[in-house]
Protein backbone atom coordinates (compact mmCIF):
# COMPACT_ATOMS: atom_id res chain seq x y z
CA UNK A 1 0.00 0.00 0.00
CA UNK A 2 1.21 3.51 -0.91
CA UNK A 3 0.70 6.78 0.65
CA UNK A 4 -1.69 8.58 -0.59
CA UNK A 5 0.94 11.41 -1.75
CA UNK A 6 2.66 9.06 -3.60
CA UNK A 7 -0.28 8.34 -5.60
CA UNK A 8 -1.12 11.94 -6.68
CA UNK A 9 2.45 12.68 -7.18
CA UNK A 10 2.32 9.51 -9.23
CA UNK A 11 -1.21 10.53 -10.98
CA UNK A 12 0.14 13.82 -11.86
CA UNK A 13 3.52 12.06 -13.72
CA UNK A 14 1.28 10.12 -15.20
CA UNK A 15 -1.04 12.96 -17.09
CA UNK A 16 2.28 15.29 -17.74
CA UNK A 17 4.01 11.92 -19.33
CA UNK A 18 0.70 12.03 -21.79
CA UNK A 19 1.84 14.94 -22.94
CA UNK A 20 3.71 14.75 -26.60
CA UNK A 21 6.14 17.84 -25.16
CA UNK A 22 7.14 16.01 -22.03
CA UNK A 23 6.40 12.55 -22.96
CA UNK A 24 10.07 10.70 -20.85
CA UNK A 25 10.43 13.74 -19.17
CA UNK A 26 8.85 13.23 -16.15
CA UNK A 27 10.27 13.05 -13.21
CA UNK A 28 8.98 13.19 -8.97
CA UNK A 29 11.01 14.29 -6.38
CA UNK A 30 14.47 14.40 -8.22
CA UNK A 31 17.00 15.68 -6.47
CA UNK A 32 20.02 15.86 -8.45
CA UNK A 33 20.50 18.55 -11.27
CA UNK A 34 19.03 18.11 -14.96
CA UNK A 35 21.38 17.71 -17.61
CA UNK A 36 20.73 20.77 -20.20
CA UNK A 37 21.27 19.03 -23.66
CA UNK A 38 19.77 16.30 -22.88
CA UNK A 39 17.25 16.55 -20.67
CA UNK A 40 15.09 19.61 -21.21
CA UNK A 41 12.62 20.34 -21.51
CA UNK A 42 11.03 18.45 -18.70
CA UNK A 43 9.00 18.40 -15.71
CA UNK A 44 9.61 17.73 -11.93
CA UNK A 45 6.89 17.31 -9.48
CA UNK A 46 7.42 17.80 -5.85
CA UNK A 47 5.18 17.29 -3.03
CA UNK A 48 7.20 19.71 -0.75
CA UNK A 49 4.50 20.68 2.46
CA UNK A 50 1.43 19.04 3.86
CA UNK A 51 -1.36 20.84 6.11
CA UNK A 52 -3.26 18.50 7.90
CA UNK A 53 -6.08 19.04 10.91
CA UNK A 54 -9.21 16.41 11.89
CA UNK A 55 -12.32 16.60 9.68
CA UNK A 56 -15.42 16.86 10.72
CA UNK A 57 -15.65 13.08 10.48
CA UNK A 58 -13.27 12.07 13.90
CA UNK A 59 -11.67 9.29 12.25
CA UNK A 60 -10.88 11.54 9.46
CA UNK A 61 -7.60 13.70 8.68
CA UNK A 62 -8.34 16.04 6.03
CA UNK A 63 -4.93 16.96 4.17
CA UNK A 64 -3.90 20.07 2.03
CA UNK A 65 -0.93 19.35 -0.07
CA UNK A 66 1.05 21.44 -1.77
CA UNK A 67 2.39 20.36 -5.23
CA UNK A 68 4.97 21.91 -6.91
CA UNK A 69 5.54 21.06 -10.56
CA UNK A 70 8.75 22.49 -11.85
CA UNK A 71 8.74 22.87 -16.24
CA UNK A 72 12.04 23.32 -16.88
CA UNK A 73 12.96 24.27 -20.42
CA UNK A 74 15.84 26.32 -22.64
CA UNK A 75 15.27 28.28 -25.36
CA UNK A 76 17.50 31.10 -27.56
CA UNK A 77 14.80 33.17 -27.54
CA UNK A 78 11.72 33.73 -26.03
CA UNK A 79 11.93 31.46 -23.18
CA UNK A 80 9.33 33.00 -21.49
CA UNK A 81 6.74 31.61 -24.62
CA UNK A 82 8.21 28.35 -24.66
CA UNK A 83 7.77 28.33 -20.78
CA UNK A 84 3.98 29.50 -21.05
CA UNK A 85 3.25 26.69 -23.98
CA UNK A 86 4.39 24.14 -22.00
CA UNK A 87 2.39 25.78 -19.17
CA UNK A 88 -0.80 25.71 -21.24
CA UNK A 89 -0.59 22.18 -21.90
CA UNK A 90 0.03 21.19 -18.39
CA UNK A 91 -2.67 23.34 -16.80
CA UNK A 92 -5.38 21.55 -19.23
CA UNK A 93 -4.03 18.73 -18.08
CA UNK A 94 -4.42 18.99 -14.57
CA UNK A 95 -7.58 20.84 -14.76
CA UNK A 96 -9.00 17.58 -16.65
CA UNK A 97 -8.98 15.35 -13.96
CA UNK A 98 -8.41 17.48 -10.45
CA UNK A 99 -8.78 14.41 -8.55
CA UNK A 100 -6.30 12.61 -10.17
CA UNK A 101 -8.24 9.96 -10.45
CA UNK A 102 -9.55 8.98 -6.53
CA UNK A 103 -6.44 10.38 -5.02
CA UNK A 104 -7.61 13.57 -3.90
CA UNK A 105 -11.08 15.34 -3.16
CA UNK A 106 -10.12 18.35 -4.86
CA UNK A 107 -7.29 20.60 -6.62
CA UNK A 108 -6.46 23.87 -8.34
CA UNK A 109 -3.93 25.98 -9.08
CA UNK A 110 -2.78 28.11 -6.85
CA UNK A 111 0.06 30.09 -7.94
CA UNK A 112 2.63 30.29 -10.54
CA UNK A 113 6.70 31.68 -10.12
CA UNK A 114 9.19 32.06 -13.24
CA UNK A 115 12.53 32.25 -13.09
CA UNK A 116 15.52 32.64 -15.76
CA UNK A 117 19.13 31.84 -16.03
CA UNK A 118 21.69 33.31 -18.57
CA UNK A 119 24.67 32.15 -17.11
CA UNK A 120 25.90 29.00 -18.98
CA UNK A 121 25.53 28.72 -22.50
CA UNK A 122 21.95 28.35 -22.95
CA UNK A 123 19.20 30.85 -21.38
CA UNK A 124 17.14 28.65 -19.04
CA UNK A 125 14.15 29.09 -17.16
CA UNK A 126 11.44 27.18 -14.67
CA UNK A 127 8.66 27.78 -14.59
CA UNK A 128 6.96 26.79 -11.27
CA UNK A 129 3.05 25.66 -10.98
CA UNK A 130 1.96 25.65 -7.82
CA UNK A 131 -1.00 23.06 -6.74
CA UNK A 132 -3.24 23.32 -3.34
CA UNK A 133 -4.69 19.69 -3.14
CA UNK A 134 -7.07 18.69 -0.72
CA UNK A 135 -7.53 14.66 0.11
CA UNK A 136 -8.83 13.15 3.18
CA UNK A 137 -7.31 10.19 5.13
CA UNK A 138 -8.25 8.04 7.96
CA UNK A 139 -6.50 8.80 10.78
CA UNK A 140 -3.24 6.84 11.11
CA UNK A 141 -3.64 6.10 8.03
CA UNK B 1 58.07 44.22 -18.70
CA UNK B 2 55.58 43.60 -21.79
CA UNK B 3 53.53 41.04 -21.08
CA UNK B 4 52.02 40.93 -24.28
CA UNK B 5 55.33 39.68 -25.69
CA UNK B 6 53.92 36.18 -24.28
CA UNK B 7 50.54 36.36 -26.43
CA UNK B 8 51.75 34.42 -29.43
CA UNK B 9 53.27 32.08 -27.25
CA UNK B 10 49.81 31.55 -25.83
CA UNK B 11 47.63 31.10 -28.68
CA UNK B 12 50.95 28.95 -29.70
CA UNK B 13 50.28 26.63 -26.73
CA UNK B 14 46.13 27.02 -26.15
CA UNK B 15 44.98 28.31 -29.12
CA UNK B 16 42.14 26.25 -31.23
CA UNK B 17 44.65 26.36 -34.52
CA UNK B 18 47.27 24.82 -32.06
CA UNK B 19 45.24 21.67 -31.78
CA UNK B 20 43.84 21.49 -35.36
CA UNK B 21 40.77 23.25 -35.41
CA UNK B 22 39.45 26.43 -36.30
CA UNK B 23 36.97 29.36 -35.39
CA UNK B 24 34.81 31.18 -37.43
CA UNK B 25 33.33 34.43 -37.69
CA UNK B 26 30.16 32.72 -39.30
CA UNK B 27 28.98 35.97 -40.08
CA UNK B 28 31.90 37.05 -42.48
CA UNK B 29 33.61 34.00 -42.91
CA UNK B 30 36.88 34.87 -41.26
CA UNK B 31 38.74 32.42 -39.62
CA UNK B 32 40.25 33.67 -36.21
CA UNK B 33 42.48 32.20 -33.55
CA UNK B 34 41.08 31.54 -29.87
CA UNK B 35 41.69 29.97 -26.38
CA UNK B 36 38.25 27.86 -26.13
CA UNK B 37 37.37 27.71 -22.63
CA UNK B 38 33.96 25.58 -21.45
CA UNK B 39 33.39 24.45 -17.51
CA UNK B 40 30.26 23.06 -15.82
CA UNK B 41 27.93 25.45 -14.77
CA UNK B 42 25.46 25.08 -12.38
CA UNK B 43 22.14 27.26 -12.49
CA UNK B 44 20.55 26.88 -9.02
CA UNK B 45 16.79 26.87 -10.50
CA UNK B 46 14.19 25.60 -8.66
CA UNK B 47 14.91 22.41 -6.03
CA UNK B 48 17.12 20.60 -7.83
CA UNK B 49 18.92 22.88 -10.33
CA UNK B 50 20.13 22.42 -13.24
CA UNK B 51 24.03 21.34 -14.82
CA UNK B 52 25.14 22.79 -18.39
CA UNK B 53 28.30 24.13 -19.54
CA UNK B 54 29.67 27.99 -19.67
CA UNK B 55 31.56 28.13 -22.93
CA UNK B 56 33.84 31.50 -24.01
CA UNK B 57 36.64 32.38 -26.17
CA UNK B 58 39.55 34.44 -25.58
CA UNK B 59 40.63 36.61 -28.73
CA UNK B 60 43.16 38.75 -29.33
CA UNK B 61 41.35 42.49 -30.57
CA UNK B 62 44.29 42.99 -32.40
CA UNK B 63 43.45 39.87 -34.62
CA UNK B 64 39.68 40.24 -34.85
CA UNK B 65 38.89 44.06 -34.67
CA UNK B 66 35.76 44.68 -32.26
CA UNK B 67 33.31 41.80 -32.52
CA UNK B 68 29.86 43.29 -32.81
CA UNK B 69 27.57 41.98 -30.04
CA UNK B 70 25.20 38.75 -31.05
CA UNK B 71 28.12 37.68 -33.59
CA UNK B 72 27.68 34.13 -35.10
CA UNK B 73 30.77 32.09 -33.91
CA UNK B 74 31.45 28.80 -35.45
CA UNK B 75 33.68 26.27 -32.93
CA UNK B 76 34.38 22.84 -32.25
CA UNK B 77 31.42 21.68 -34.74
CA UNK B 78 28.78 24.45 -32.68
CA UNK B 79 27.38 27.49 -33.67
CA UNK B 80 27.48 30.20 -30.37
CA UNK B 81 25.97 33.63 -30.74
CA UNK B 82 28.33 36.05 -28.34
CA UNK B 83 25.91 37.36 -25.43
CA UNK B 84 28.76 39.25 -23.65
CA UNK B 85 32.21 40.82 -24.22
CA UNK B 86 34.56 41.11 -21.55
CA UNK B 87 37.71 43.78 -22.36
CA UNK B 88 39.48 43.98 -23.74
CA UNK B 89 41.86 44.16 -21.17
CA UNK B 90 45.42 45.84 -21.00
CA UNK B 91 47.12 43.23 -22.97
CA UNK B 92 43.78 43.46 -25.63
CA UNK B 93 42.52 39.95 -25.11
CA UNK B 94 38.91 40.21 -25.61
CA UNK B 95 36.93 37.37 -23.75
CA UNK B 96 33.50 36.62 -25.57
CA UNK B 97 30.68 34.61 -23.40
CA UNK B 98 28.97 33.05 -25.88
CA UNK B 99 25.32 31.24 -26.07
CA UNK B 100 24.94 28.15 -28.19
CA UNK B 101 22.68 27.95 -30.48
CA UNK B 102 23.10 24.91 -32.43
Amino acid sequence: MTHRRQDIRAAIAAALDALPTLAGRVATNRPRPTQQAEELPCAIVYTPREASAPAAVKTTLSRALTVIIEIRAAAPDALDDTLDALAESVEAALAADPGFGRSALTSYLAGTSLDMEDGGEAVVGVLSLELAVTYHTRSGA
Amino acid sequence: MDFSLLDGAVLAAFGERAGGRSVTLADSGIEIDAVFDSRPFEDGLGVAGGSSLSTTIAVRIADTGPVAAEARIAVRGRLYRVKDRRGPDGAGWLVLDLERIA
